[in-house]
């Protein structure tokens, strides 16, 4: 692990060994202990302090397709809990080929700077003539100063300069750890960018393994993402409007009368030029987009929008115009800010000006109406210029209530701090269990979608049975059975965190220990894997409940204990009493204390990490 | 339609041979827009997954129509299809035949990204 101090700009090598490796595999596992061990309880996110770890897994860089990915963690300076996000593409692959399987800053530098790994020569290097500049103009200056036009460059954009608390990190121009603000903890640190070329591929144990098992999934990816290739994660657009449960003028409604203009489909046939992938995968899931009509200019730089993004800006904010939505996702990606954060930001601004619950003068020249593109606009290039009314959503949802007061406050939907990703509770109450335990806030990839294990025939029922769910589970219950599914399916999920391996892959857990076999030669087990996915939780958890995070933050929003308002679920709800009911089960479940939802002693222990147990008694939020 | 769903009862005719049994289960919120639990349908040996598709669409009505099959006549990118236990590829569904008696699926993926 490269260890690098900005306030005194020393480099050095953190060496493990496989013992430590093989506790965590990579992802959310290397990061928490690190954040566990070197970040302060109660220091500030933007505070030298504050530690930000880049993490591949064992896997990373191999030419196992969906081993693309790269996670990164800190303090985060939405939540103030851990924060975490994850991106595929090219930067982690890269990173590993330079011989690291992760990247620890610390400190803050005094002027900007860049870091430029090239192979075993590492240096930080001035950025002030960088800094103000956007993604995609940055990373080719990068190159071009280096001299390496195969370098694969991180960078923030003058989202994360302006210290915008959702700000994100651009991999690559399509590539984006969304999520929990960790493009401002880079700004705060005065980190432009990180850059990174190597050549030396990690070695491998069975390369005959690896090439089995790169042949099926070319054999076997066709059937179940065969229309993500075709038309990407907005594929299912029609299906969740049908379904009703597209979120809809901020998650009033379920049903948005313009969904078929934002489908994957409508895109692929109008806007689409291109369809691009990550390192090894033969899916190419990624959307490149160009527009230039009415007045509006979407570049191919940026790629293209995501399902998550098309709801945020389109039916989310009343928007049914593709070309608006992919102009939005560009401002984002220019700027660096997360398009589910910030597309959630301006529809709750946009339900307050519609109860009249804003400043008239903070609102003045803007046209804050659902379905307005030129108020959605308007808004967002006040949030990435961080001016009025942008200014103070730009510092996300907490604090908002001594803003703009409590009844605004509301309708700002978020868990944590963090801002709904876009699913609807109602209709998936296992996802909306989980958006209040999940360690980052509310959060959706180590989640469960609950119709896919609602039939026999459903998707993922075949690797639930492999977990001990013999029976489907109802979509819209919330029952026991449904804890249990999303307990241990979050688990399973989260092993893909582990190994940092795309969630779209259809391998099941069986597949992912063939995988780590032939890479790393090691005898292990769907157990080993899975107790490596829970412990990685379960000190997620003990980090926030060392930050003084209890029961009392894993809440849902009130709006989902409220009748739905159109569409096929018109009038569902989620019974306030039976989910806290059954959030109490979870904690029981996962071995979590039910007052301060920290993971017991006995927990800790079980899983091997008792001296995080320590940690939590040092800072007083241990009971037993 | 595009993607084959239209020449339905024209292929069926062609191909007709003798009568199957197709037990069909809808899964997800297609049961509130159908015919609750499995239901069997007649299917003429050597139609294709298209085929049959394009006649659930006709006998279910609009409905189901709208939340299956596209503007452009193709299934809507969200809906998966499981014959006899094995997802059918989506590019593969005019070729793919129904030879026997067979359990089919109609089933909405609901990811995201």
């Amino acid at each position: 692990m490269l260890r690098v101090d900005l306030t005194s700009g020393r480099i050095t090598v953190d060496e493990h060994d496989e013992h430590f490796y093989r506790t965590y595999f990579g992802g959310r596992g290397l990061i928490v202990d690190y954040l566990l061990r070197e970040v302060p309880p109660g220091c500030d996110a933007f505070g030298p302090d504050n530690v930000l770890v880049f993490a591949a897994s064992v896997l990373t860089g191999t030419a196992i397709p969906g081993s693309a990915r790269v996670s990164a963690g800190a303090k985060s300076p939405l939540t103030g809990a851990y924060g975490e996000g994850e991106a595929g593409g090219y930067w982690g692959v890269k990173l590993r080929w330079s011989g690291y399987d992760g990247v620890i800053i610390a400190g803050r530098s005094e002027r900007p700077v860049y870091l430029w790994i090239n192979n075993d020569t590492v240096e930080l290097r001035d950025a002030s003539n960088l800094w103000g500049k956007e993604t995609y103009e940055t990373q080719e200056a990068i190159r071009d100063e280096v001299g390496d036009r195969r370098a694969a460059v991180a960078v923030i954009g003058p989202g994360g300069e302006r210290l915008i608390r959702f700000a994100c990190i651009a991999l690559g121009p399509h590539n984006f750890v969304g999520r929990t603000g960790l493009g401002a903890v880079m700004g705060a640190k005065r980190l432009k960018a990180i850059a990174v070329n190597g050549k030396t591929r990690p070695e491998v144990a069975d390369k005959q393994g690896i090439t089995r098992i790169t042949r099926w999934l070319r054999d076997n990816y066709e059937a179940s993402l065969g229309t993500m290739t075709e038309m990407g994660t907005a594929r299912g657009v029609p299906v969740l409007n049908a379904a009703g449960g597209l979120p809809t003028r901020n998650f009033r409604e379920g049903s948005f009368e313009g969904y078929e203009t934002l489908s994957g489909r409508f895109m692929t046939d109008t806007i689409l030029v291109g369809r691009e992938s990550c390192y090894a995968c033969p899916v190419h899931c990624k959307r490149v987009v160009e527009v230039n009509e009415d007045g509006r200019t979407v570049s191919r730089r940026y790629g293209g929008p995501e399902y998550e993004t098309i709801s945020a800006f389109g039916s989310n904010c009343g928007i049914d115009d593709i070309k608006v939505v992919a102009q939005a996702n560009e401002i984002c990606d220019r700027h660096t800010v997360d398009t589910i954060s910030t597309g959630m930001m301006i529809s709750g601004a946009l339900e307050c000006a519609e109860e009249g619950l804003l400043p008239p003068d903070l609102i003045k020249g803007l046209d804050l109406r659902f379905g307005s593109a030129e108020g959605m606009l308007g808004l967002l290039d006040q949030i990435v210029n961080r001016k009025g009314l942008g200014d103070i959503l730009g510092e996300g949802p907490k604090g908002l209530e001594g803003k703009l007061g409590r009844e605004a406050a509301s309708r700002f939907l978020q868990i944590k701090g963090q801002p709904l990703p876009l699913h609807e509770p109602r209709w998936k109450p296992g996802m909306g269990l989980g958006y209040a335990l999940s360690p980052t806030g509310a959060e959706h990839m180590a989640n469960i979608h609950d119709p896919m294990y609602a039939s026999k025939e459903a998707p993922l029922f075949r690797e639930a049975q492999r977990m001990a769910i013999l029976e489907p589970v109802d979509t819209v219950e919330l029952t026991p059975a449904k804890v249990r599914l999303w307990v241990y399916m979050t688990l399973n999920k989260s092993v893909n965190n582990s190994l940092c391996i795309c969630s779209f892959m259809p391998y099941g857990l069986k597949q992912l220990v063939d995988q780590v076999e032939a890479v790393t030669g090691w005898n292990v087990s769907s157990w080993e894997l899975l107790k490596a996915s829970e412990r990685a939780l379960s000190m997620a958890r003990a980090f926030n409940g060392r930050e003084g995070f209890t029961t009392e933050q894993d809440v849902l929003p009130d709006r989902f204990f409220e009748p739905l308002g159109s569409g096929a679920l018109k009038g569902q709800a989620i019974e306030r009493g039976q989910f806290y009911e059954m959030r109490e089960l979870a904690y029981d479940m996962l071995g979590w204390d039910r007052q301060l939802a920290v993971p017991k002693r006995w927990k800790l222990h079980e899983l091997g990490v008792g001296w995080v147990a320590d940690e939590l008694e040092k800072s007083g939020c241990l009971t037993d | 339609m595009s993607d084959g769903l239209s020449d339905r009862q024209e292929t069926t005719k062609e191909r007709s041979h003798r009568a199957i049994t197709v037990t069909v289960k809808l899964s997800g919120f297609l049961t509130r827009i159908t015919p609750a639990g499995p239901f069997e349908v007649a299917l003429d040996t050597g139609s294709t997954v298209a085929d049959l598709v394009g006649l659930l669409a006709e006998r279910l009505g609009d409905g189901f129509r709208k939340a299956v099959i596209d503007r452009r006549g193709g299934l809507h990118g969200g809906i998966m299809l499981v014959l006899n236990g094995e997802p059918v590829p989506p590019r593969g569904i005019t070729e793919t035949a129904i030879d026997r008696e067979s359990d089919f699926a109609i089933i909405p993926v609901i990811d995201g990204g």
